[in-house]
């Protein structure tokens, strides 16, 4: 192998042999000053200065770049609180409707039961407020009773 | 003393890349500044170690590292992690600092791939170039730095990447989208040339 050639293959950048190939390996392997001056320099440390500025850079980028997420966001939850609303008020609308609709009329044989029942229970009632001693505090109301209710002379004979 | 702390800091940084970068990328892909602020902790000190090293002038190379990361930040949703972060970082470092060096002309004292291919490979014989008895001082880091400034491009990004980074072979290739062959080619030559570099700079100081 001529190491001459060889540079220049490896100069211009053209194919290597295998064994050429294996010996670039083991002189790239074999190398280590190299690579210890370089580790060996020191590091770069970026000032604070470096690093605010980086900061106040990005930071003005931010709100552009996570503009169009915001907006689909703003437009995806607009859009469904109004559809919320909408649709809550189109539901109680049509129960309301249908409860109107399909409400059960009342009964005309258990109505007038009912109602019977609830007059007969009030005049009864009327009745025992009527025979009973009037209190102090309703006696000053009893002339009012008094004018209003017409007493009949079977009711007088009776008491 | 900052000798070999390189080596410390990436072995911490390879434990954390295995136990929680993953999180921080699934958090820095859904735009979680406090996430990309970790990343930048992490990476700020290589990436413009690097850039540095590729660009001459500080200033401008502070101002690329903070477009490295800017640009990170506004791409992180197309990060899709067949690359590491680490690669992914570095390369788009290294095309920043591609595209500004086709702006300005690199001067003619640079070492071409055609320069360094008649250059007689040298042997470190000298006990001095031992690595555990070399101490950097200023200077000689001053002088690496100038051998580091005296290449190419193309020669130093895969010498930094790969001697001063850890970086694989297949990783610099996918840093660089060159083959794995070249990086290999161009890592010899690079090595020859700041072997050289510091050859001329011992023979100088012996003289002296």
């Amino acid at each position: 192998m001529n190491r001459h050639d060889l540079l220049r293959k490896i100069a211009n950048d053209q194919p290597l042999t295998p064994a050429e190939e294996a010996w670039l390996d083991a002189e790239l392997a074999q190398e280590q000053a190299v690579p210890s001056c370089l580790k060996s320099l020191p590091e770069e440390t970026p000032s604070l200065a470096w690093r605010s500025s980086l900061n106040e850079q990005l930071r003005a980028l931010a709100p552009a770049a996570s503009a169009r997420p915001r907006r689909l966001w703003k437009w995806l939850t607009g859009g469904s609180l109004a559809l919320g609303v909408a649709s809550s008020i189109a539901l109680v609308l049509i129960w309301q409707h249908r409860a109107g609709l399909t409400s059960p009329a009342p009964s005309p044989q258990v109505a007038p039961s009912v109602e019977a029942a609830l007059i007969a229970a009030h005049q009864e009632g009327m009745s025992q407020i009527e025979f009973s001693a009037p209190s102090k505090s309703s006696a000053s109301g009893s002339n009012t009773a008094t004018e209003e209710f017409q007493w009949s002379e079977v009711d007088l004979e009776s008491l | 003393m900052s000798t070999f702390t390189g080596v410390t800091r990436l072995s911490a940084n390879q434990r954390f890349e295995s136990a929680s970068e993953q999180a921080l990328i699934e958090q820095c892909r859904r735009q979680n500044f406090d996430a990309f602020g970790k990343i930048i902790d992490l990476y700020q000190a290589r990436v413009m170690g690097f850039v540095r090293r590729m660009v001459r002038n500080a200033e401008e190379a502070q101002d690329i590292t903070q477009e490295v990361f800017i640009r990170a930040y506004q791409a992180f949703e197309r990060f899709d992690g067949r690359s590491s972060l680490r690669t992914w970082l570095f390369r788009i470092a290294y095309n920043l600092c591609v595209d500004r060096a086709r702006k300005v002309e690199r001067s003619a004292e640079e070492i071409t791939l055609e320069g360094t291919a008649d250059e007689p490979a040298l042997e470190f014989a000298d006990d001095r170039w031992n690595p555990e008895a070399v101490a950097l001082d200023q200077e000689l880091a001053s002088v690496i730095e100038a051998g580091l400034n005296a290449m190419s491009e193309k020669l130093r990004s895969v010498l930094i990447l790969h001697d001063r980074e850890d970086m694989g072979y297949d990783e610099i290739a996918q840093a660089l989208d060159i083959p794995v062959g070249t990086v290999k080619s161009r890592l010899f030559l690079a090595r020859n040339a700041l072997q050289e570099h510091l050859n001329r700079y011992w023979n100088g100081e012996r003289r002296a």
